[in-house]
């Protein structure tokens, strides 16, 4: 399960060792809940880099494509710091960051933090995509479920 | 309740040597210097590693002999330019009470045109901002000389900074891992993601605005000498180490050359503001992005903030210094998020 942090400053590469930038965003189709492709930084006066997820061919400490197919969709910094309301329509809290599967690339859940200082003692909720509606300025989560998945703060060692 | 209190004396213990070291820095100059020494040739070498890995790459020489010239031109060119600069600058100091002639009786000049000078108001303002000039001025040659002065003491300390960064660059891995034997073992997968992480944003960060500062330099000594103003080679230099700062360094940067061009005339002072102009311009929209190739993902208040805590503390190398510290907190703070959930 990859996280936002472990794609940052990625570099991409292609098959010829090329190097065609490093990682600034990912681009997501929420819908569909998975990862379209990457957005990357400035390459010489182009300012839209973008590279299409299908020709990843291995992702570790840097990316390997295939070739320099482009994509478009919304980048993942549109939907971060969105509110996530329950059928209440209490605000549960913000999206801050994202659960990605790193066989096939989709997007399995989010992360939803209640602060800067509370979650320290509250913890992040983990809410999964299919249970979440994307809205123009809110996410709604309509799950019934008693279920709370959380992360609470813990010791550093793995 | 024994575990909690072992934890407690740990962190207990770790604070009284951090406050005693700090205590040793501040009280006795000796240790100053000598993690002052330590502290520059650090910054060298780390700002001299992304050269010195790529040149590894590049050829095949031994590491060691790639380290030392690293280090020799980069000494040899601070050597050269104190030597073609000392010169002149001390010829265009001598000077400085003749420019500040000049200046006044340019403002004279202005004033008299209108008939604001009848006005007891404006000949009293007149006087003070003459008054304070001069004392600028005094003030600004006093520390000077005490900076030669305690430079020239000193000597003997930066004498050992290449050695020092030599050191850093050619060993460098090895004295990190050894740096790393001073933490337990189960935090030390830890620390070594934390440092490599700030090495990358910190790496990208240091040598894109070197190389932007160098830049700058060269294409303002050029228009200044197109434009023949006086004083372009201490102009220029200056120019360049300012616009460091990322919103206020293009302004402090062009206000000593527009004043030194009023001098001549008004309208080359327009002019050399124009060509100023141009070139942060250029700079900022067209070199700064290719060259910053991973902006720093900060919003401009939390900079301009961190320029002002920095400007408070440490003057003009506090500024400098901010950002980057900024940076590396950022990093930290994310990286410690990541890890705490």
């Amino acid at each position: 399960m990859l996280r936002r942090k472990d794609f940052d400053y990625l570099k991409v590469f292609d098959i010829d060792g090329n190097l065609l930038g490093n990682v600034k965003d990912i681009i997501i189709d929420f819908y569909e809940k998975k990862i379209l492709g990457f957005q990357l930084s400035r390459q010489g006066f182009k300012k839209n880099n973008t590279i299409s997820s299908s020709s990843v061919i291995s992702i570790n400490e840097s990316i390997i494509v295939e070739n320099k197919s482009v994509c478009e969709g919304i980048p993942f910094s549109s939907i971060k710091d969105l509110n996530v309301i329950d059928r209440n329509g209490a605000i549960i809290g913000v999206v801050e960051d994202f659960l990605i599967d790193i066989s096939d690339l989709s997007l399995k859940g989010l992360i939803i933090s209640s602060g800067v200082i509370d979650k320290l003692f509250k913890g992040k909720q983990v809410v999964l995509c299919n249970q979440l509606i994307l809205g123009e300025k809110d996410l709604l989560c309509f799950s019934r479920k008693n279920i709370l998945f959380k992360s609470i703060p813990h010791n550093f060692i793995r | 309740m024994k575990r909690i209190n072992k934890k407690l004396i740990k962190y207990i213990f770790l604070l009284v040597i951090i406050l005693l070291i700090t205590i040793l820095y501040i009280y006795f100059r000796t240790v100053r210097e000598i993690v002052s020494v330590i502290l520059i040739s650090f910054i060298l070498a780390y700002s001299l590693k992304p050269a010195y890995n790529s040149l590894i790459l590049k050829s095949n020489l031994n590491r060691r002999i790639i380290a030392a010239t690293l280090v020799i031109i980069v000494i040899g060119f601070f050597v050269v330019s104190f030597l073609l600069l000392i010169p002149p600058l001390f010829r265009e100091s001598l000077n400085i009470e003749n420019i500040m002639n000049s200046l006044e009786e340019a403002i004279q000049q202005i004033l008299s045109k209108t008939d604001l000078k009848e006005i007891r108001i404006f000949q009293t303002l007149k006087e003070q901002f003459n008054e304070k000039l001069n004392i600028m001025v005094m003030s600004f040659s006093d520390r000077s000389l005490d900076y030669l002065i305690a430079f020239s003491e000193n000597l003997v300390s930066l004498a050992i900074i290449p050695v020092v960064t030599y050191y850093f660059l050619a060993d460098g891995p090895m004295i990190g891992s050894k740096i790393m034997l001073l933490f337990p073992v189960s935090k030390r997968t830890l620390i070594k993601s934390i440092s490599s992480d700030i090495d990358k944003v910190l790496g990208k960060y240091i040598l894109s605005q070197f190389i932007l500062c160098i830049i700058i330099g060269v294409l303002s000594f050029i228009s200044l000498i197109i434009l023949k103003v006086q004083f372009p080679m201490l102009l220029s230099i200056f120019n360049g180490i300012i616009n460091i700062i990322p919103y206020f360094g293009p302004i402090f940067g062009a206000i000593p050359a527009i004043m030194i061009a009023l001098i001549d005339s008004p309208i080359k002072a327009v002019y050399t503001a124009v060509v100023f102009f141009v070139i942060q311009q250029v700079e900022g929209n067209i070199l700064s992005p290719q060259i910053t190739a991973s902006t720093i993902s900060m919003h401009p208040l939390t900079i301009i903030i961190l320029l002002l805590i920095g400007e408070k503390i440490g003057g003009f190398i506090g500024m400098i210094l901010a950002i980057p510290l900024g940076v590396v907190i950022k990093v930290l703070w994310e990286d410690i998020d990541y890890h705490l959930f």
